[in-house]
């Protein structure tokens, strides 16, 4: 009974999802403490919508991407999929009812072929990425940063043409609310995500891709067809930003291609490498990705929350950080020791961390009454202390091993 | 062992980076004793939401700081700072989303990116219906959406557009070709700037172009060298953002090219004022983001607090059209006094622009301590 228990703990532990739990509630608990305004506490379901809706908005692409990371490839495309798609949804409409478009009472039917044409256009987006990478021979990092430039500026021509302005702006306000409305949005997710797991976990065409992640040639010689699963990969992959792009369209009331969903396609893959996909390939699970999204925009929100105005200089820096600590600690399966600080390039680090521990310290607090450059320099020198402590332990460590 | 050891270590640095976060960054207000007891152990905050990062915003910032200082918002519980914006108009709305869920905003002052875009107008109106006070600031919603908020602080940049084109008409009284630069024509400002420009320079001058550079400083200097190239006839270089200034200045200097045009511009960037001290810009019609930060803070504070005096004279006729509109005013900047522009040619404007040459204009920036406006 005991070492069943035992077994129990030491499965749960060596999961990336159990990790990835452990350290959301951790941060949704020190967040609800520390915020001063203890916003997870006074206003939860506020609160719970905002990480829900964004939480969502990625996690539709970012399943996608997973889906390809999985499979052994990269998208880098998906901002500009987003940006283009939001185009093309707005297009569409402008160009099947264009009186009704001016005057905010836009059809049925035409939404639902603005729907399906949008959807088409990132099955043709991700045709060309299959195309790029199995027929061409482009590495999909080449396929896909190819059409991330080109994509958004294919938008752009497109809106100057029909609008003669940067943007296409979307006023119907009742179509508006209801393909933003989260709760909407939130059913079409779980059935999107749901699909997604079934597809990957329980048929052999999920199998098949984790397989020719791990080991395409392998893949291809035991007769598996790895060019119809990247093909498969990357129209799911557009696809799912296709339908981010139809609610970007609506929850920003405008298609504005030049900057919409810039860098998105970062976040995607940040929540997939979080949630425990390996960006060699074959390995990563559709609920770790999810669990990876939600914590990533929890964090974001987090940091929203404890630093209340000025947030935005600070944001980039902390996610940067915790997204290396997630990945670090969260990934840590079996018993393969790490040795973070044995060799010259090890070492070397050291003094680096000391240093950006000791400016770290100066930015946050270098305006309180207390401050002084000598509380900087000792705690840059406090890393460098412990960290070399560490160095010493490990390289016994390794002695022993 | 081991591995719980490193779980530990990593959980303990998340807490040590969170808490030296919740001890405030730098820039935040100061707290006091005081003002803790005052609000229930926290300060409620008057956020400031730009539409881009720049300089610009700069001298709001230590506006803001001066209305925090000198009101004694912390006395009251009160805090103020300004949240800068991705230059996305889905950023902005992510920020009111974010601001709709945290209690202690008592009021969010904004400068849309898009004055028609009714997602902003929307997540605007949803703070509005939970008791925050809405106002803009720099930069106005369309007129539809003018019911969201409650005041504007700001130029009126019709009223700058008109003045810049009137300080072209006299630098080039013969009139000639133009093209003008601007980050986006979707913001209130740049199109009222742009048409004021227009309408004031009058019928002897061509415009042949407007150059839309998406606040991309690169692309800025880039559009400045395609119209040089493209338009052989080209007389006036109009910068209607503040770093479009140095854009124009920076590609005219490249090319040698600066007997051939008349630079008028918008704000007064650092790189724009050393300029301008070189000779390098013929007007600059200068904005207030210092009256603009400080302004926003002041109206948003007396309200908050039920201060009706202050509300009052800041805004004596709220309620009449145009009642809820304060005018921080507008500098025209020439190099010297032997500049074709003087001062009895924008009289008609009235008292809310004043003239300065470029040494009065640095006295002004060193009494606020500011390095550009």
């Amino acid at each position: 009974m005991s070492a069943d228990r035992s077994n129990l703990v030491r499965r749960l532990w060596s999961s990336v999802e159990f990790k990835l739990i452990l350290a959301w509630m951790l941060v949704v608990a020190f967040t609800t403490l520390v915020d001063q305004g203890h916003t997870y506490w006074k206003n939860p379901a506020t609160s719970a919508e905002l990480i829900v809706r964004n939480t969502v908005l990625l996690g539709f692409f970012a399943l996608g991407s997973a889906v390809i990371i999985i499979s052994g490839g990269i998208d880098l495309s998906s901002g500009s999929v987003i940006a283009m798609s939001a185009t093309v949804f707005g297009a569409i409409l402008m160009v099947a009812a264009p009186a009704e478009f001016r005057s905010g009472n836009i059809p049925t039917w035409a939404v639902l072929v603005a729907i399906a044409g949008t959807l088409l256009t990132g099955v043709a987006v991700g045709t060309m990425h299959a195309w790029l990478i199995t027929c061409v021979g482009l590495p999909p990092f080449i396929a896909t940063l190819a059409t991330l430039v080109g994509l958004r500026s294919f938008s752009r021509g497109l809106t100057l043409t029909l609008t003669n302005k940067a943007q296409i702006d979307f006023t119907n306000e009742a179509l508006r609310s209801t393909l933003k409305d989260v709760t909407n949005i939130t059913i079409v997710f779980v059935i999107f995500a749901a699909a997604v797991w079934f597809l990957m976990s329980r048929t052999v065409i999920g199998r098949h891709l984790h397989a020719m992640g791990g080991n395409e040639q392998a893949a291809r010689l035991s007769g598996i067809r790895t060019d119809r699963l990247k093909w498969l990969a990357y129209v799911l992959g557009a696809v799912s930003a296709s339908m981010v792009g139809i609610i970007y369209f609506a929850d920003s009331a405008s298609a504005k291609p030049d900057n919409l969903a810039v860098g998105y396609e970062l976040h995607a893959i940040a929540a997939a490498v979080i949630g425990g996909c390996s960006l060699q390939g074959g390995l990563g699970t559709i609920p770790g990705t999810l669990l990876g999204c939600l914590f990533l925009r929890t964090v974001i929100d987090a940091v929203n929350k404890i630093v209340g105005i000025g947030a935005d200089v600070y944001q980039g820096m902390i996610v940067g950080i915790v997204v290396v600590l997630a990945v670090t600690f969260s990934q840590r399966v079996g018993k393969v020791q790490r040795y973070y600080f044995v060799n010259s390039i090890g070492r070397s680090a050291i003094p680096i961390l000391g240093l950006v521990g000791g400016l770290s310290f100066m930015l946050f607090f270098s305006t309180k009454p207390w401050y002084a450059p000598s509380y900087a320099l000792a705690v840059g020198l406090g890393v460098v202390a412990l960290l070399t402590l560490r160095s010493v332990l490990e390289s016994r460590w390794q002695r022993a091993a | 062992m081991r591995s719980v050891l490193r779980v530990g270590i990593g959980m303990v640095l998340l807490v040590t980076l969170g808490l030296s976060l919740g001890c405030e960054p730098a820039n935040q207000a100061e707290k006091s004793a005081a003002s803790r007891a005052a609000s229930g152990g926290r300060l409620s905050r008057i956020v400031l939401l730009n539409n881009t990062d720049s300089p610009f915003w700069d001298a709001a910032r230590a506006g803001i700081s001066k209305a925090v200082a000198d009101l004694h918002l912390a006395d009251k519980g009160y805090t103020a700072g300004m949240d800068s914006n991705d230059g996305t108009e889905q950023g902005q709305i992510d920020r009111l989303r974010q601001y709709g869920t945290q209690d202690d905003i008592v009021a969010v002052i904004i400068s849309p990116l898009s004055a028609t875009n009714a997602a902003i107008a929307d997540e605007l109106k949803k703070l509005k219906a939970k008791g925050v006070i809405i106002g803009c600031f720099d930069s106005d919603l369309e007129s539809q959406g003018q019911s969201v908020r409650e005041f504007y602080v700001g130029t009126n940049n019709a009223r700058g557009g008109e003045v810049l084109g009137t300080a072209a008409k006299h630098i080039r009284p013969d009139g000639g070709e133009y093209v003008q630069f601007v980050g986006t024509d979707s913001q209130q400002n740049a199109l009222e700037r742009m048409n004021g420009f227009t309408r004031a320079a009058g019928d002897k001058f061509v415009q042949k172009d407007r150059k839309l550079d998406e606040a991309d400083r690169g692309r800025a200097r880039d559009n400045v060298r395609d119209v040089i190239d493209r338009y052989s006839d080209l007389s006036m270089l109009v910068g209607i953002w503040s770093y479009n200034a140095p854009a124009i200045v920076d590609v005219v200097k490249e090319r040698n090219l600066r007997s051939r045009f008349a630079i008028v511009t918008f704000d007064a960037e650092e790189l724009a004022i050393q300029q301008m001290g070189e000779g390098l810009i013929d007007a600059m019609v200068v904005q207030n983001p210092f009256g603009m930060g400080y302004e926003s803070v002041r109206y948003a504070f007396a309200k908050a607090t039920g201060d009706q005096e202050t509300v009052k004279q800041m805004f004596p006729n709220m309620g009449q059209p145009g009642g809820d509109i304060l005018d921080t005013g507008l500098k025209v900047v020439v190099p010297a006094q032997d500049s074709p522009l003087k001062k009895e040619m924008f009289d008609s404007f009235g008292t809310g622009v004043e003239f300065l040459t470029f040494d009065a204009f640095k006295d002004w920036l060193k009494k606020y301590n500011l390095t550009s406006s």
